[in-house]
């Protein structure tokens, strides 16, 4: 897994236990994978009017916000936003099955970072694959399941040999066309190598880029 | 929203709980010197909305992570808070970014090298960018919010056209911190770029949170504002 994705989650969070919230919010702010605001809300109104107007990614939710929260409604009004359920004591396990995930306040916290990682694994899916998903046919918010040793290739933040070709091409100032017939790649592939790049390197600009080909030998300065 | 200080606490020992507030209370124009008085009294003196310093405090104390909800912005005093955001913009583009650009030239030994001026040059595109954004508002956003206040109902401008791209300008500021973490080949003198490179991250959190003020604060009570003059 890598930490690359500079994409900030915003997490929504919504406990009646002013102590289980803000160890929620000290938490999100703390995990090692994933970016994320949190945004404290203190009635069920709030929720509504924070999704409304600001960004939001995912709910963290207690089933007993407000006494009961009505997840059915919820999922009605806002069907693109993922629920976690925030467990502090025992509910039945039927009126968990439609949340689109859970954990309790005894579980490890990698357990958080694995179901946002997942929520935003999915959702960079959804974007890009099938935006139509979530406004067309089935309208509940996609099961999370939490992913298991995957993404080794992207682990690796060394370049390979193509990779660098490209880098060497960019800071040329060719264009992704020019870059795919000088080294007989399609526009596509091309494109996906400048993807993995910028993954690696947290570098997307040119100038940043040049500045990282001429320190790594890259390339030569030429003396003008 | 919970209401962490009140106008009856004292303003000294805010400061000393949380020193990041000194960044707000400089903002509020509110000088250092005020001894022991409360929030209140040292408002009151400054000619500052006590309600609006204390809803802006509060947020950025609790790391600008709470939802100020409707009832709470449309207490807020709009004047007070452009006034904050100003004093912000001025911050960052006349005193904060101007000195970390001093300090990154020294840390790269006078940026004489090819790769150290390319770093500079790179440092200043981020500068004109938040420069621009940062002009782009006091000009065109604070004005329209003038003539809104005043009543003028006719607007070729409406706040939901203000997109906001501060993540976009954040992320040339990651891109710096990246070249001199892992790629900038350092010389001895390491402390003067350790140095730079704290107040790079430290101006980031600071710019963060007041992204964060003008996206949970500001726009919404424009949003209210824009609501009641037009319709």
């Amino acid at each position: 897994m890598s930490n690359n994705k500079r994409n900030i989650m915003h997490v929504l969070v919504a406990h009646e236990s002013d102590i289980i919230r803000n160890g929620l919010i000290t938490i999100l702010r703390q995990l090692k994978y994933v970016h994320v605001h949190p945004i404290e809300v203190l009635s069920l109104r709030s929720i509504h009017n924070c999704i409304d107007t600001q960004p939001v990614d995912v709910l963290f939710v207690s089933p007993s916000f407000e006494e009961n929260f009505d997840l059915p409604t919820f999922k009605e009004k806002h069907p693109s936003i993922p629920v976690i359920a925030v467990l502090s004591r025992l509910y039945p396990s039927a009126s968990m099955c439609d949340y689109s995930g859970r954990f309790t306040i005894l579980d490890p916290i990698e357990k958080i970072a694995d179901l946002l990682v997942s929520i935003e694994e999915l959702q960079t899916t959804l974007e890009t694959h099938d935006k139509e998903y979530i406004h067309n046919g089935d309208s509940t918010a996609p099961t999370v399941t939490i992913p298991k040793n995957q993404d080794t290739d992207a682990d690796n933040d060394t370049l390979s040999s193509r990779e660098k070709d490209i880098i060497i091409a960019i800071v040329e100032g060719l264009s992704n066309k020019e870059i795919a017939d000088k080294l007989f790649l399609s526009i596509h592939t091309v494109i996906t190598h400048r993807r993995n790049i910028t993954k690696k390197l947290q570098i997307h600009s040119t100038a940043g880029l040049t500045i990282y080909a001429i320190v790594n030998g890259l390339v030569q300065i030429e003396e003008k | 929203m919970e209401k962490l200080y009140q106008p009856t606490d004292k303003l000294a020992y805010i400061l000393s709980d949380n020193y990041k507030m000194i960044q707000v209370l400089s903002r509020f124009g509110i000088a250092l010197g005020f001894g022991d008085k409360t929030i209140q009294e040292v408002c009151e003196e400054n000619q500052v909305d006590t309600y609006t310093f204390l809803i802006v405090l509060n947020f950025v104390f609790r790391g600008a992570v709470s939802y100020v909800n409707e009832e709470e912005i449309a207490e807020l005093s709009i004047p007070t808070l452009i006034d904050y955001l100003k004093q912000s913009h001025t911050y960052f583009i006349d005193y904060s970014l101007p000195a970390i650009r001093e300090q990154l030239i020294v840390a790269l030994d006078g940026a004489r090298t090819q790769v150290g001026q390319m770093i500079m040059h790179f440092f200043d595109e981020y500068k004109t960018s938040v420069d621009k954004h940062m002009s782009y508002e006091n000009e065109r956003v604070f004005k329209f919010v003038d003539s809104l206040l005043s009543g003028e109902k006719n607007h070729s401008f409406s706040i939901a056209t203000y997109k906001d791209e501060h993540e976009e300008i954040n992320e040339s500021l990651v891109e710096l911190k990246n070249l001199l973490i892992k790629y900038y080949p350092s010389t001895s003198s390491n402390n003067i770029l350790n140095g730079v490179l704290y107040d790079i991250f430290r101006v980031e959190e600071e710019l963060e949170d007041h992204n964060k003020v003008e996206d949970y604060l500001f726009i919404p009570a424009i949003i209210q504002l824009e609501k009641g003059v037009i319709s």
